[in-house]
C-alpha cells in the first residue's frame, strides 16, 4: 500500500509539473474536486452500525464533501467554458 | 496477494484520475481531462455505494442532494472574481470532512485498527482540521472579509513549532490510548490544536499571496 502510495507520488508530479500555467487555476480546482474523495471513507463508515453522534458526524461530513465535489467539478468546468469563448 | 474486484477497481479509478490530470497538459483537452476526473468519481462512489449499501439510504441521500445542490448553486453564481476564494472554501469544506471521517473511524474502531489505520487517522484529523481552518483563512482574506496584509504575532515561528509539536505529541498519546475513553478528548484536542496551527501558518501570508 505504501509502494501504492508513493508510485502515484511520483506520478502525480510528473504530470502536474507538466501543465502550463495558464491552467494552472483550473488545475487547482480539478484537484481540489478530487480531494473530496474522502467521502468514500463517509459511506463506507455509514454501511456499519454506529452510534448516533458519530452517524451526525459522517452526515455532515457528506455534506460537506459532495459541496466539495459537485461545487469543484462544475467550477472547473465553467472556467474552461470561458477558456473557449476567448 | 490475491487479486481482488477492489484491486481492479482501484487500478482503473486510479487511471482514469491521472489519465483526467494527464489532459491537463494542453488548454484543448483540460476540459475532456475534467470530465475524465468526474467519470473516475462517479465509478468510485458508485462501487463503493453498491459494495458498501449504507444502513440509512435516505439520510445519505438527502446529505448528497443539500450538499451538491449548494455546491452547484454557489459554483453557478460566483463570478469569476470570486472563483480563487469560492475555490478556497471549497477546499476548507473538503478539509471538514476529512477529519470527521478520520475521527469518527478512529472513535468507531478504537483499539481494533491496524497500526497503519491508526497513522492514516491519525494524520487525516491533523491534515483535514489545519486545510479547513487554513482554507478557510485564505477564502477570507481572497474575499477581503479579513484583512490582506500578513500579520505576524510576536514569535510567530516559535508559536507554530511548539503547536506542531504539540500535535505530535497529542497523537501520538491519543495512539497509546486508543480504545479508552481518553483517547477521544486526545483525538478532539488534536483536532483543535490542527485548527489553530492552520489559522497561525495562513495569517502571515497576504492575500496576493493566497492568489498564486
Amino acid at each position: 500500500m505504501l509502494g501504492i502510495f508513493f508510485a502515484i507520488l511520483g506520478v502525480g508530479y510528473l504530470l502536474v509539473s507538466r501543465v502550463p500555467v495558464l491552467l494552472h487555476t483550473p488545475l487547482m480546482s480539478a484537484t481540489n474536486a478530487i480531494s473530496s474523495i474522502t467521502i468514500l471513507g463517509a459511506f463506507i463508515l455509514l454501511s456499519k452500525s454506529l452510534t448516533p453522534v458519530i452517524s451526525a458526524l459522517t452526515i455532515i461530513a457528506i455534506v460537506a464533501a459532495s459541496f466539495n465535489c459537485i461545487g469543484g467539478f462544475l467550477l472547473t468546468d465553467r472556467m474552461f467554458k470561458l477558456f473557449k469563448k476567448r | 496477494m490475491e487479486f481482488t474486484t477492489e484491486h481492479l477497481v482501484v487500478a482503473i479509478v486510479l487511471s482514469l484520475f491521472l489519465g483526467g490530470i494527464a489532459l491537463f497538459r494542453s488548454p484543448r483537452t483540460a476540459r475532456r481531462g475534467d470530465w475524465l476526473n468526474m467519470l473516475a468519481y462517479a465509478g468510485a462512489v458508485t462501487f463503493v455505494v453498491i459494495r458498501y449499501p449504507p444502513l440509512g439510504p435516505e439520510f445519505v441521500l438527502i446529505a448528497v442532494i443539500v450538499g451538491g445542490t449548494l455546491g452547484a448553486i454557489l459554483a453557478a453564481k460566483v463570478s469569476m472574481v470570486g472563483v480563487p476564494q469560492m475555490i478556497a472554501f471549497q477546499h476548507g469544506c473538503g478539509g471538514t470532512a476529512a477529519f470527521l471521517i478520520a475521527f469518527s473511524e478512529f472513535i468507531r474502531m478504537g483499539a481494533d485498527l491496524t497500526i497503519l489505520a491508526q497513522v492514516g487517522s491519525v494524520l487525516g484529523m491533523l491534515v483535514g482540521a489545519v486545510t479547513f481552518s487554513g482554507s478557510l483563512i485564505a477564502a477570507g482574506k481572497l474575499a477581503g472579509k479579513i484583512k490582506e496584509q500578513p500579520v505576524f504575532l510576536p514569535g510567530h515561528l516559535t508559536i507554530l513549532f511548539g503547536l506542531l509539536g504539540v500535535m505530535v505529541l497529542l497523537s501520538v498519546f491519543a495512539m497509546s490510548q486508543i480504545g479508552l475513553p481518553i483517547a477521544v478528548n486526545l483525538a478532539i484536542g488534536l483536532i483543535v490544536v490542527s485548527a489553530v496551527v492552520g489559522v497561525i501558518f495562513t495569517i502571515r501570508i497576504g492575500g496576493q499571496i493566497c492568489r498564486w
